[in-house]
């Protein structure tokens, strides 16, 4: 059904990515080559020039217009990802999303990507804990193709007996590769478990190996039918397309499939944690490591941008805290880094620190608290700040510079924050983190009760 | 709007969703301003409007292949280096100038060349040609930044023996090349590293940086007039010339008489890692269309015959490609797949079935115009970036690729036949003479490997 309520299409010309530089003034003031952090910057301004229209199934459809290259990145995003699975089919999410390239009902299997690879197209997915996102880069010629392609498995994916067979076999060795024989994918893993006891972070993304053992055509069924309806789905089309054509073809294919039961909220929240938790993997390896990770807050949380500030802070760059302690000045650590994961619910603060031959986790353990503990009670400097917030800004670019990355992260953030409209005011909240927020994040999140520590410990290959 | 791309197309907007060849536009590269300065240096200014920033690009035509026996590494030591202190600048400061603006300078190697590049707001231009000038000019190579790096090379070194898909590829490209300098990591061996002196970095640098066959790349959001007058600036006073370095040899094209095996023997390992291949050829090959439809046919995107095979209809696998490396003076072609021990020889048997069948029979017209759609399809896609608009400057004048190389690539592709495709599948892909490494618990696959060839073990702690 088509919803009655048609969008006021506004004919744009547009560029699809405004992004001005800071303020007239500091291009003009260029000629010192800025070694100085004498200008508090206005935030880059961004403007995403998009039509958005809801269908009558509850499918939100973003488009954004941009003539810039020939071709367009059409993405659907599925607000289903590994948070939405319970014991016994971890890993079915990341299932589904290889799955969805093994036919259905216009099209076969082989037919999707045979297809659409002979028309001068790519498609790749990706799974995450609480995501599932599909794209296509294809010339501009290939929109419709690529509509005809993703409404008919969303509309009829087929589960074949025989493909879901062989798929397993394809995803049991890309978790042997990416977990079992890695020992960073084994460290992360062990972490995830440690950390979290109630809450569905707690197992990987790509699932226990008896998980995929067992998980049958009935669940994935089960699931298809849930999670893929178009009311749990994103569509977003940037490129070179007309928007009214796009729109009109999107409603003619999108409309006749019908909506689902919203799926079921997920309700367990992780228990506040009363105490450290430490973890050893033993496994054959030339140098120890540690991970450390801390629980934080959800994307909905202020919080969220002065720790993502205060990650800049300790772990961008060679002149980052990390770096400079760990890696320079001790000269113990190969290298050092923070992550901090932006999830729906609160995800993990992580630290990771692989240590040089002859230096143990301990003193990697103890910098990482010492620099924690520093920042805790006496703050960042403004340079700090300041540089901080002109690397997210860079980076934050440096994203949008094609139009997959522009369609990705409108997905992205309409899935975590429920509104793309969340990109445009991202630099201003990264330029508004002060040094008190920074101070006060750092004491709130970064105590030993809410710690989690996973240590390497290398054998040799002798066993 | 600057395009990046221009664009000629009659394309309306077709009523079925077919994509026909011939509905493909036309890719151009964007107007390139090109500069040779007096002294010798190659200079490409692209304006670009997508987004504010600016990415540079500097090329120094010398790489690890140029490295003295014993001192693998150097080049890359040296590329390192230059970052760690650069006309009294310090490596802190250095590292302070670039991040506080939020921009990237950064260095690597290749077996032929050297090259450092970053990205910057558009605005700071000015410190983006300061700082690459000092490093590529006046490095200070201070002795305790030298040992310090020493140290993070060689524990660097020792932690890739973590990783099997990297170890498994550094053992088949060293089999195979043998003593040619392309045998050899980048990033050199253990023993070699700690053999080089503060004294063999400052004299590769003073042999191979020098103006003459020097390019610098400035793609962005720029006036290129401007730009091009503060390159004359910082860059127009370099003098200097390259030292005469030593020729290096082609990769002599020779096939493998029979086959051999070499087993990397890790015990604890549960996945099998997989490298099938034998020497390939340069970049300037006249093979070169042909090739590119024949290994994307093979083993290229989702759809190609080693993924059908291996992954889709058997599910041996996550991934499996085909890969032609090809440098100044050749290279080498491989299959790189990995499964579970158990299934090992079942692979390596699909895989060598899909090598001879290329071979042995033309390919059909679907099949030959549907990987020439997907190749020419996707080359847009490689043009979209300053970043990569910067690197194709780079390698059409490094490689003498010649103008129009870009313009004429997807006529290039779409002139391909089938007997092409054939001819060079013989030339390049071998089924029964070739080298194979494998990585496995050899313990448990031992048995699976009978019969295939003869096999030499290295016990993974043993490789060098």
């Amino acid at each position: 059904m088509r919803d009655p309520l048609k969008t006021i299409l506004v004919v744009m010309t547009t560029l699809a990515l405004t992004a001005l530089a800071p303020v007239a003034g500091a291009r003009a003031a260029k000629k010192d080559a800025a070694r100085k952090h004498d200008t508090a910057k206005e935030p880059v301004d961004i403007k995403l020039d998009v039509t958005v229209e809801t269908l009558g199934n509850g499918l939100k459809v973003i488009l954004l217009e941009d003539h810039s290259v020939p071709v367009i990145s059409y993405q659907t995003f599925f607000r289903v990802g590994s948070r939405n699975e319970v014991a016994g089919i971890t890993g079915i999410s990341h299932f589904m999303e290889h799955m969805m390239f093994n036919g259905a009902e216009k099209y076969g299997p082989k037919e999707f990507d045979g297809i659409l690879e002979s028309s001068g197209g790519y498609s790749n997915a990706f799974t995450s804990n609480d995501m599932t996102a599909y794209y296509e880069d294809i010339s501009s010629d290939g929109l419709a193709l690529v509509v005809d392609l993703d409404t008919d498995r969303m509309r009829s994916l087929a589960l074949d007996q025989k493909y879901l067979e062989s798929e397993m076999g394809v995803v049991m060795e890309e978790r042997r590769l990416s977990i079992d024989n890695s020992i960073g994918g084994q460290m992360w893993e062990e972490l995830s478990a440690l950390a979290y006891k109630a809450h569905p972070y707690q197992w990987p993304v790509l699932g226990w190996m008896s998980d995929l053992e067992g998980i049958n055509r009935e669940d994935c069924v089960k699931y298809f039918r849930t999670y893929y309806a178009p009311n749990n789905a994103i569509l977003i089309v940037a490129g070179d397309f007309d928007t009214k054509e796009a729109l009109e073809l999107i409603h003619r294919n999108y409309d006749p499939i019908p909506a689902q039961t919203p799926p079921a909220p997920v309700r367990t929240r992780e228990p506040e944690q009363l105490g450290e938790r430490r973890a050893e993997v033993h496994k054959v390896a030339e140098l120890p490591e540690i991970l450390v990770g801390y629980h934080g807050p959800g994307v909905s949380e202020a919080d969220l941008f002065a720790l993502a500030v205060l990650e800049s802070i300790l772990s961008s760059g060679e002149s980052s805290r990390l770096y400079r302690t760990m890696v320079r000045d001790m000269e113990a650590a190969l290298y050092a880094y923070a992550s901090f994961g932006w999830g729906i619910d609160p995800d993990l603060l992580v630290f990771g620190v692989k240590m040089r031959p002859g230096h143990e986790t301990r003193e990697g353990e103890e910098a990482i608290y010492s620099i924690l503990d520093s920042i805790a009670k006496d703050g960042v400097t403004a340079a700090e700040l300041e540089k901080a917030g002109n690397s997210l800004e860079a980076d934050f670019v440096r994203s949008m510079q094609t139009v997959n990355g522009k369609a990705g992260k409108i997905g992205r953030y309409e899935v975590l924050f429920g509104d793309y409209r969340m990109i445009e005011q991202v630099p201003g909240k990264y330029r508004a983190v002060t040094n008190e927020d920074i101070k006060r994040v750092a004491r709130k999140y970064f105590s030993e009760k809410n710690r989690n520590v996973v240590t390497l410990v290398p054998e040799s290959s002798e066993g | 709007m600057r395009r990046i791309l221009s664009i000629f197309a009659l394309g309306a907007l077709l009523a079925v969703p077919v994509v026909s060849a011939a509905a493909q536009k036309d890719v151009k590269m964007p107007p390139c301003g090109e500069h040779t300065l007096e002294n010798g240096l190659r200079v490409f200014i692209v304006e670009t409007r997508e987004v504010p920033m600016v990415t540079v690009r500097f090329h120094v035509p010398a790489g690890s292949a140029f490295d003295p026996r014993g001192k693998e590494g150097l080049a890359e030591l040296t590329a390192t280096m230059l970052m760690r202190g650069a006309g009294g600048i310090g490596s802190e400061e250095m590292a302070e100038m670039i991040e506080s603006v939020g921009g990237s300078l950064e260095t690597g190697t290749g077996p032929d060349e050297t090259h450092i590049a970053g990205d910057f707001m558009a605005r700071d231009l000015p410190l983006a040609l300061d700082l690459l000038a000092k490093v590529v000019m006046t490095p200070d190579f201070p002795a305790e930044e030298f040992e310090r790096e020493k140290g993070i090379v060689v524990s660097d070194l020792i932690g890739e023996k973590e990783d099997p898909y990297g170890i498994a590829t550094k053992v088949f490209v060293k089999e195979l090349l043998g003593d040619h300098p392309y045998a050899d990591p980048v990033k050199g061996y253990i023993d070699s590293v700690e053999k080089i002196s503060l004294q063999d970095v400052a004299a590769f640098h003073k042999d191979n940086f020098a103006p003459g066959g020097c390019i610098l790349a400035i793609v962005g959001d720029i006036d290129a007039g401007n730009a091009l007058k503060e390159v004359k600036k910082r860059f127009g006073a370099w003098s200097g010339g390259r030292k005469a370095a030593g020729e290096i040899a082609a990769v002599e094209p020779k096939t493998i008489p029979g086959r051999r095996i070499v087993v990397i023997d890790k015990p604890d390992a549960t996945q099998s890692m997989i490298r099938i291949g034998n020497i390939g050829t340069d970049r300037k090959t006249p093979d070169y269309f042909p090739l590119e439809v024949a290994n994307s046919m093979l083993g290229g995107g989702f759809t190609s015959r080693l993924m059908d095979e291996i992954r889709v209809n058997r599910g041996l696998s996550y991934g499996v490609r085909s890969v032609m490396n090809k440098n100044l003076k050749g290279g080498y072609f491989g299959v790189f797949t990995f499964t579970k021990n158990q299934t090992l020889r079942e692979t390596i048997d699909v895989a060598l079935a899909e090598l001879g069948k290329i071979r042995n029979a033309e390919a059909t017209g679907e099949e030959l115009e549907g990987t020439e759609r997907y190749i020419s399809g996707l080359f847009p896609f490689d043009i979209e970036t300053n970043a990569d608009i910067a690197q194709w400057m780079v390698t059409l004048e490094f490689y003498g690729l010649g103008k129009g190389f870009v313009e004429n690539y997807r006529s290039g592709i779409d002139n391909v036949t089938s007997a092409d495709v054939q001819r060079v599948a013989e030339k390049y892909f071998h089924d029964s003479d070739n080298l194979i490494v494998v990585l496995t618990n050899y313990a448990e696959t031992a048995s699976q490997l009978e019969g295939l060839g003869a096999v030499k073990v290295i016990k993974v702690d043993d490789i060098r």
